[in-house]
């Protein structure tokens, strides 16, 4: 699972869930696989990333260097700051671990880099 | 404005269709079984063509093997999720060729991605298995960015017809009764009302028919098994006795057989909606104009 996927995901699926994000990380194995850059891609991505959430899950799985607390102004222009966002959303990537939600506790597996939202049959 | 309370209806078994569909992800032939899934997938991937825009992130909805997002290509979106309710079947779908795509396991009807961020959600031939679709409707009503856009297809009531027809008289005739057998299927009309009471507007609905010729109704059931588009309803009725089996394809091949074989009819019913948003043109409303009298 990458940090660019996490960044989406909620658990406000959960019944009397509303404050499900960002899921935390707790993460057995994590990866850094080289993704071909394209800063178009990031530049697009960034107004549709949640900055915060995106620094706490780098933290989370330990590669939260090299990243600034806010979304620098520019950001087009600053090919560093792209590469180093890049690198958070694109190649850094959760093979084994849980995600858990913030208000319940309640953890979703990751497996083989895949993370599972299903809900079990009494939680529905 | 009344906020009606809807029945959830739990006609099908959500665990069943996930096994039926982990089954299937390891089935070595699973090609011979594909034609349809296969089908609608690349007209549904058609479809979102026809749309003139830019997507940047789109999420596949029941994805199965990703029979839409394998066409998809870098011009069209930046980034595809694709979501499965069977993590097996979701680690051998394909993904785009150059769109960066990402897996999720989830269930349609519990959509995990947060307010506002998806430009588009598109489903290919799994929604005609959720129970909740009102609630997954509403879900990716959520999920959707405004102005974002909400495509898909599903089978329809008149899909099967021959087979349920054909069942439900041998039944009757062998076993003095009959359950159901073919899953029940949503009407046209009724995904255009459930579109439209979830939030979505400018509605396009259109059906369409693919008629697939079988040698046999053994043939017919066994390709559904294939297609992991066997029954899953708790209803259903587990056991088809042989002889039971015979007088429905006799029936069967007797109403509707021609030289080709036996005809199975699938109606599919493809839908666009959109979420609201205040760039897209509403109404015009014209007011006549008050005559101002004097006092």
């Amino acid at each position: 699972m990458k940090l660019l996927t996490h960044n989406f995901l909620t658990s406000n699926i959960i019944k009397g869930v509303t404050k499900g994000y960002p899921l935390q990380i707790m993460a057995e194995k994590v990866d850094v696989k080289e993704v071909e850059f394209n800063p178009d891609f990031v530049t697009k991505m960034l107004p549709k990333i949640d900055w915060s959430a995106l620094i706490k899950a780098a933290k989370d799985v330990g590669h939260g260097d090299g990243l600034p607390e806010a979304v620098i102004e520019n950001p087009e222009s600053n090919e560093e700051f792209l590469k180093a966002a890049h690198n958070a959303l694109m190649q850094v990537e959760v093979i084994e671990g849980k995600l858990v939600c913030p208000e319940s506790q309640r953890e979703f597996p990751i497996n083989n880099g895949i993370p599972n939202m299903l809900l079990n049959e009494d939680e529905v | 404005m009344s906020n009606r309370q809807e029945t959830v209806l739990n006609v099908f078994d959500r665990k069943a269709k996930r096994l039926q569909r982990d089954r299937i992800a390891e089935l070595e032939d699973y090609k011979d079984y594909e034609l349809i899934k296969e089908e609608i997938g690349y007209r549904t991937y058609d479809r979102l063509c026809d749309i003139k825009r830019d997507f940047e992130v789109g999420v596949e909805l029941g994805a199965g093997r990703g029979y839409v997002s394998r066409h998809i290509l870098k011009e069209m979106m930046k980034v595809i999720f694709q979501c499965e309710l069977s993590g097996k079947l979701l680690r051998t779908a394909e993904v785009s060729p150059e769109v960066p795509t990402h897996k999720i396991i989830a269930d349609e009807e519990f959509i995990p991605f947060k307010e506002n961020s998806v430009s588009v959600f598109f489903s290919s031939l799994s929604l005609h298995w959720v129970n909740d679709l009102p609630g997954c409707f509403r879900q990716v009503l959520t999920a959707l960015k405004p102005d974002g856009v909400f495509l898909g297809s599903m089978f329809g009531g008149e899909t099967l017809f021959e087979l349920r027809v054909a069942l439900q008289l041998a039944e009757q005739e062998c076993e003095g009764g009959f359950g159901p057998h073919v899953s029940p299927f949503t009407e046209p009309n009724d995904v255009g009302n459930l579109l439209s009471r979830a939030g979505f507007t400018m509605l396009t609905l259109d059906i369409d028919e693919i008629t697939v010729h079988y040698p046999g109704i053994v043939e017919l059931m066994d390709d559904l098994k294939g297609m992991a588009e066997n029954n899953c309803a708790w209803n259903r009725k587990p056991m088809l006795h042989r002889n039971t089996l015979e007088v429905a394809e006799n029936k069967y091949r007797e109403m509707y057989g021609t030289e080709k074989g036996l005809p199975a009819t699938y109606q599919i019913i493809n839908f666009i909606g959109w979420k609201p948003d205040p760039s897209q043109v509403s109404e015009i409303v014209i007011f006549p104009m008050k005559k101002r009298s004097k006092q």
